[in-house]
């Protein structure tokens, strides 16, 4: 009893937020058709930005790149589910083995995320030896690449046209299950040794190759994984929206999963979960008071709410904590002990994180 | 055990070390003592693999190191604890020790952590605190239990003294006394050179990246002296040119 106490207490964070994720996907659809997408939206974010966290937070270098994964997913995805008699219309010049394929989603998720997580180890091999900023440059220009191709292969992405005829499998509970998933997955291996081989990178370079850590090698792991994630959220996505085109993966979102990060917190998952649910609120919020001021407040607010983030807490909301009930509960307790008017023993044990 | 042969390491036109060679036994406690600019941490580092070699071999157990391979120097059996500390800040003092077991896959990493936290009561104390929350001292020991993780025995100390309490700086010497009779070999690196002459068996002083002389104890203490202010006049010396 006592080591199952113990097994879950050590999943605390994942399974808190997991509760949350639930209560919404729970509550969400009585409230509309509206709120339902918007709910399954942010459900996807979740699973995205923790992906991009299980990379950019954890190894503690930004990257503006990561969504070409999610386009490689997406793509994928939707080539091997649109059913055989819609390609033969949509898109004749299919090679054979595509064209005649039409696989259920849990196969399609597995060649999508296969597929972005195969790209991701090639591309890591030149990529992860790059110092910080060189390393963001280039994943950016991975981004610019991937976007290019995916724009122009005609015969097999409709380049700028949209894909159509893919089918939307992904329910309120698939984009719940997708989001769990990532964070027990990420949450897993940012405690395991490589994902702590990767924070101490993170923490001090100098230090980290001092110790024998093989830097190089660590990012090469944490690109695989989080191409792989970001690869199936790119599936998922892609039978949520049925169509999309070569801008659903570019820029835009670039910017909004890095927003949704940085907002929550770079440095803790509880972080990466957080800011994508805040940026949920935040966009409905300004899309109704788009309204009386016209199109672009969505934008302008969400990159002033950054901007103030960055200024006032840099570390983001969650400042590299991670949701705790121990945590909550130790505070409580030092809380009322200071107003029964004793010193507090605990400041140290405050100060504890895992 | 370790052979240093003409050891030269350049920030990029600038020759910070310039040709040293010494040798070190098993078992022995060497110091390296010098002024600031001397070499003293870039020669460290060098061995480390932290840094690249731009001449010399450096051979530990009879075999050649490859130059600037960190990890593969650690797998060897040479640690360092760097100058400053340089704990994972972030991180709590037990993923700080399990790091320091990156190179093993061994069984024994969780009953090595234990014998740390016994060492050390500090680190015992503080398991589960952000390794940045703790004091100098106590981060120091972090540091040293850290390196010790790697099971070394060849253990690289730079400046543990730096920035300690006249009290804390007792327990480092004391600690690093305790280590060599616990067989590790060591190469201490200070700014506190009576303190080093006291404690290693054998000193080298550098002075603008080369050796300057060799001392055994503290009866060299004023020659060593005389050493450090050569080297403060070369340096006064250096800084006129540059300015020229």
């Amino acid at each position: 009893m006592s080591y199952l106490r113990h097994r879950v207490l050590a999943l605390e964070t994942p399974i808190l937020l997991s509760l949350i994720l639930l209560l919404v996907t729970f509550v969400a659809p009585s409230a509309g058709l509206s709120i339902e997408n918007r709910a399954i939206v942010m459900l996807i974010n979740v699973a995205l930005v923790v992906g991009l966290y299980s990379f950019a937070g954890l190894s503690g270098v930004l990257t503006f790149g990561h969504m070409s994964f999610m386009g490689i997913g997406a793509y994928a995805g939707a080539l091997v589910t649109i059913p055989v008699v819609a390609k033969g219309s949509l898109l004749p010049d299919l090679p054979g083995f595509l064209a005649n394929a039409e696989v259920s989603l849990p196969i399609a998720i597995l060649i999508g995320g296969g597929l972005a997580a195969l790209f991701a180890a090639i591309i890591s091999l030149p990529i992860a030896r790059l110092p910080g900023l060189a390393l963001s440059l280039a994943m950016f220009a991975v981004l610019i690449i991937c976007y290019q191709v995916e724009a122009n292969w005609d015969s097999l992405t409709r380049g700028r046209q949209a894909l159509l005829g893919v089918p939307t499998n992904t329910t309120i509970w698939v984009a719940l299950a997708t989001a769990i998933g990532a964070m027990f997955v990420v949450f897993a291996y940012q405690q395991s040794r490589f994902g702590l081989r990767l924070r101490a990178a993170r923490e001090d370079e100098y230090s980290a190759a001092a110790t024998g850590v093989n830097i190089v090698r660590e990012r090469r792991i944490s690109l695989v994984i989080s191409g792989a994630l970001i690869g199936v959220v790119g599936v998922v996505y892609a039978q949520y929206l049925g169509v999309f085109t070569p801008n659903d993966f570019y820029l835009d979102l670039t910017f909004m999963t890095i927003a949704m990060l940085v907002i929550g917190g770079t440095r803790s998952l509880t972080g990466a979960v957080i800011g994508p649910m805040l940026v949920a609120v935040l966009t409905y919020t300004l899309q109704q008071g788009e309204t009386v001021t016209g199109p672009g407040l969505q934008q302008v607010g969400l990159a002033i709410v950054m901007v103030l983030v960055l200024v006032f807490r840099p570390s983001g909301l969650t400042n590299g904590k991670e949701l705790k009930l121990s945590t909550v509960v130790t505070r409580f307790r030092q809380g009322r002990a200071d107003r029964n008017g004793r010193s507090s023993e605990t400041d140290k044990a405050m100060t504890a994180v895992e | 055990m370790l052979e240093v042969q003409d050891l030269k390491v350049s920030y990029g036109r600038l020759e910070a070390v310039k040709g040293i060679s010494f040798t070190i036994n098993q078992g022995e406690c060497i110091g390296l003592i010098g002024p600031n600019g001397a070499g003293k941490t870039t020669t460290l580092n060098a061995i480390a693999g932290v840094l690249k070699r731009s001449g010399g071999s450096i051979a530990f157990e009879g075999e050649k190191l490859p130059n600037q391979a960190p990890e593969a120097t650690v797998r060897r059996g040479i640690s360092l604890v760097p100058e400053g500390r340089r704990v994972f800040q972030g991180l709590t003092v037990e993923q700080n020790l399990r790091l320091g077991a990156s190179i093993r896959s061994d069984k024994e990493i969780d009953s090595d952590i234990e014998a740390m936290k016994k060492r050390f009561p500090a680190l015992e104390k503080y398991a589960t605190t952000r390794a940045g929350s703790l004091s100098g001292g106590e981060q120091q020991m972090i540091a040293l239990a850290r390196a010790l993780m790697a099971r070394p025995r060849l253990l690289l100390l730079d400046e543990p003294s730096l920035g300690l309490a006249p009290l804390i700086v007792d327990q480092v010497f004391e600690l690093v006394d305790q280590l060599r009779s616990e067989g590790i070999t060591i190469l201490l690196v200070e700014q506190n050179g009576l303190r080093t002459l006291e404690l290693a068996d054998r000193s080298y002083v550098l002075q603008g990246g080369r050796i300057a002389m060799s001392a055994t104890g503290a009866e060299d203490f004023a020659e060593v002296e005389k050493a450090y202010f050569g080297a403060e006049d070369s340096n006064a010396v250096a800084k006129e040119t540059a300015n020229d």
